[in-house]
């Protein structure tokens, strides 16, 4: 899992019709500090509907899908949760 | 999943006979919120009819396989999506008529 910031939103009317999920949202990953940490990718977002400048969680490659309410749709990065906040662990 | 531009068509004569119906795209990898092209450039598989220019959205890796069409077939990445707009906070910074915001500002400079 990925720590990223959703930076926008893609609508995409024609596409597979195995991707059911209508909400794709661009997710910035980015590290512990919340800085960018790599390029933007885009990921389907079918349980939290994460509002632009949300701190989540992602998952990507073939585990996205279990993460989906089908999971046999063709994605390959997903939204899985909020993330409230961070707490270092002194050690 | 990612953004890319498509910029041509492989065209294969002898290949596995598991990817016949299947179009083969180059597509550029494009960062998605600006729309800046990376110069990556890699092979896509297409079932849904992409075309030259057109911005789509890519699933990479064994997702790619999770459509009726490429079911048990031998791909890795695939157009699952023409995208029609992108929004990055308050801006529309693309739509499939006027492309990305950039590209209609230097027009507007040019002409």
């Amino acid at each position: 899992m990925n720590l990223g910031v959703v930076r926008g939103t893609v609508v995409c009317e024609h596409r597979a019709p195995e991707l059911v999920e209508r909400r794709l949202v661009i997710v910035q990953p980015v590290d512990e500090d919340e800085r960018d940490a790599g390029r933007p990718i885009v990921a389907l977002d079918p349980l939290v509907n994460a509002a632009e400048g949300a701190l989540v969680w992602f998952v990507s490659g073939s585990d996205a899908t279990d993460a989906l309410p089908d999971p046999t749709q063709p994605a390959d990065a997903a939204v899985v949760g909020l993330v409230s906040s961070i707490r270092r662990i002194a050690g | 999943m990612n953004i890319g531009r498509v910029v041509g068509r492989a065209v294969s004569t002898q290949k596995d006979d598991k990817l016949i119906g299947t179009t083969l795209l180059l597509v550029e990898d494009l960062d998605a919120a600006t729309g800046a092209g990376t110069g990556e450039v890699a092979v896509v598989a297409d079932t849904i009819g992409a075309g030259a220019g057109d911005v789509v959205l890519v699933t990479q890796g064994s997702a790619a396989r999770f459509t009726a069409i490429t079911k048990d077939r031998p791909v890795d990445a695939l157009v699952v999506g023409i995208v029609d707009a992108i929004r990055v906070g308050r801006a529309d910074t693309f739509s499939r008529a006027g492309g990305f915001a950039k590209t209609r500002r230097s027009a507007r400079a040019r002409s």
